[in-house]
């Protein structure tokens, strides 16, 4: 709540001086309309003394001030006086990112002003602070001075993946997806002749009619596994305009849907971020991980990243499935990539490098005016990259372009596939 | 001066629908208070009168807190008074213009890309429209003591008591530093209620 001190206005000084002087100099010169003349600002002078406040501020109040949304929701931001009978003019500066109803963020309303706002897309944003004014009906009396802002913090909406889990071999306990060993599972495993100690209910009596030998079905054992989001947030890089998407708003997204996607799996997920800008979310399962998940990325620092040093990931079980979301333009991102391979962990490289930049359909959408020295660096950065894919394929690494929710589909369905693929076993 | 031109020019840019009628009446209210006066206007100064009139209301519809105002509600009165010279009952209408230009010009003075809302747009209307009937009225009850020809300086003196006791009563309430109740505000939004700090 802010307190504005009342002060009179310029209308009630010319009031005060108009009426005596047109009141006084009726009487020296005789003039008897004079005092008829004088009778607006004589009114105008009781009227602002009948109006006048018995204190000397005025309290006025921002609801909400602090607010959490989802994206594409909009947010109606009050300013609140406690004059009934005064009329309220606020103005909120305009902010990139921002988008207000009025489109000039300033409104004249009474008691109560609302503006409307809605942000462009997920993040934190400070509304305001908002330049208040308030005034009685006689325009005698005013107080202005600088409201209280407004926090909205909007959740980057977790869009649907689509395609499987791809896990090839989960490394939990309990779960959905089906592993290597045998045990009880819904999947089944092979056929094979009854040995002491199989459990009767496993007795497949179709295969045991046609050999006339007694037959079991032996199950796979369905497990959860441990899924490590990895985000590097070391550069921002923007894309063709300020409104498109930048690396970060890809990886947040590729994020969101990666961790709705496992999470509804019932496989443990964790978040961590190398560019130091988001916290470090530890592994979680079920609906509240989700929320703990959004709400750390929405509380991301969209701002220039003072870390040039990555946060490398420490204590990670081999086995884990690593998404690695990544523009990889930064030398020590690719040797993480490197080194969570050599750990044992199955990682797949999300590239969140916004789509056209480098390319030659960029150069050609770029504006005579606009081109710089820029444009060429960054389609020789993109061929480096490409020699950079290149040998992370060879080693093992998938690398996707996140183009949405079906990017990684055909990816995850390729690792579903190779683990039903016969491997060369080792005979000692 | 390139700074003055270019802020005067984004601030005509700037103006939103809303203000533009606002300062529209406001200028529409002013030009017919200049019409008025160079109606009863004699031909001495027929030509200078409404052009510094006009200017002045020109600045005014810009800078409706400025002196602007105040010279021009002066300089219009002042016209009218020396110009006019037939019954004091036409002053009482030209007072009520005086009086609407005046508190028009108190009350445009919102932010001029502000949206006005409808309620506001009521609230406003009704207690223009009362004012200038309150200015008629007390207008026409002076001018009616100013007729009564046994009243001369009873007139004056009701006119000098009123100018005394508004001086007085504003200089008065200016220094009252009353503490009345104000109600207070329910502080939903703030984490500690005094009362759970105690």
């Amino acid at each position: 709540m802010t307190e504005l001190p009342i002060r009179p206005t310029p209308a009630l000084v010319r009031s005060l001086i108009l009426g005596l002087l047109l009141a006084l100099g009726g009487i020296l010169l005789g003039q008897r309309g004079a005092a008829v003349m004088a009778a607006p600002f004589i009114v105008h002078v009781a009227w602002g003394l009948f109006t006048r406040a018995r204190t000397d501020v005025v309290r006025v109040r921002t609801q909400p001030r602090l607010v959490a949304v989802h994206e594409d929701d909009s947010v109606p931001v009050r300013m609140v006086t406690d004059r009934p009978g005064w009329w309220i003019a606020v103005s909120w500066p305009l902010r990139f990112g921002l988008r207000l109803a009025p489109r000039s963020g300033a409104v004249i309303d009474t008691t109560d002003a609302k503006v409307v706002v809605e942000p462009h897309t997920w993040g934190r944003y400070l509304v305001g602070p908002p330049e208040v004014a308030v005034m009685d009906a006689s325009g005698s009396w005013r107080a202005a001075g600088e409201g209280t802002s407004a926090y909205v913090v909007v959740r980057p909406a977790a869009a649907s993946l689509v395609g499987s889990s791809g896990i090839t071999r989960p490394i939990g306990m309990a779960g959905s997806h089906p592993s290597a060993t045998p045990g009880e599972g819904s999947q089944l495993a092979e056929l094979r002749e009854f040995r002491l100690g199989d459990r009767l209910k496993r007795i497949n009596w179709r295969v045991t009619s046609r050999t006339g030998r007694l037959h079991v079905a032996t199950m796979l054992t369905e497990r959860d596994t441990d899924v490590l989001l990895v985000m590097d947030t070391l550069h921002d890089v923007p894309g063709f305009t300020a409104m498109d998407a930048t690396s970060l708003d890809l990886a947040v997204r590729a994020v969101a849907a990666l961790s709705r996607h496992y999470l509804g799996y019932g496989d443990r997920v964790a978040v961590h971020d190398i560019g130091r800008r988001m916290r470090h979310v530890r592994a979680g399962t079920g609906p509240r991980q989700l929320l703990v998940t959004i709400d750390a990325l929405s509380r991301i620092d969209r701002g220039t990243n003072p870390v040039f040093r990555g946060r490398p990931i420490r204590g990670i079980t081999p086995g884990t499935l690593v998404f690695f979301c990544s523009p990889l333009i930064d030398e020590s991102s690719t040797t993480e990539v490197g080194r969570l391979r050599q750990l044992g962990c199955e990682v797949v490289v999300v590239d969140t490098l916004p789509g056209d930049l480098g390319t030659p359909r960029w150069l050609r959408r770029r504006r005579r005016r606009d081109r710089s020295w820029l444009d060429e660096a960054w389609v020789v950065r993109r061929l480096e990259r490409d020699e950079v894919f290149a040998r992370l394929r060879q080693a093992g690494v998938p690398v996707v372009a996140w183009r949405g929710t079906g990017s990684l589909a055909g990816v995850l369905a390729t690792m579903e596939r190779s683990r039903r693929a016969p491997r060369l076993a080792r005979r000692v | 001066m390139d700074e003055l031109v270019a802020g005067l020019i984004d601030r005509i840019r700037t103006v939103s629908l809303h203000q533009w009628l606002t300062k529209l009446v406001l200028a529409l209210t002013g030009t017919a208070l200049i019409t008025v006066c160079a109606a009863a206007t004699g031909a001495v100064l027929a030509g200078a009168t409404p052009t510094i009139a006009a200017i002045l209301l020109a600045l005014v519809v810009l800078w409706p807190e400025s002196m602007a105002t105040i010279a021009f509600l002066g300089f219009s009165a002042v016209w009218w008074l020396f110009a006019w010279h037939g019954s004091i009952w036409a002053t009482v209408p030209v007072a009520a213009l005086v009086g609407l230009v005046h508190l028009l010009a108190a009350l445009a003075t919102g932010p001029a890309h502000a949206v006005v809302r409808l309620a506001a747009l009521r609230f406003f209307g009704s207690r223009i429209g009362a004012y200038v009937l309150a200015t008629a009225g007390v207008g026409s009850v002076l001018a009616a003591l100013t007729m009564l020809p046994t009243s001369r300086y009873v007139a004056w003196l009701a006119v000098v008591a009123i100018c005394v006791a508004t001086l007085v009563a504003t200089l008065v309430a200016g220094s009252i530093d009353d503490a009345a109740v104000v109600p207070e505000m329910p502080d939903d939004d703030e984490p500690y209620l005094p009362e759970d700090l105690a």
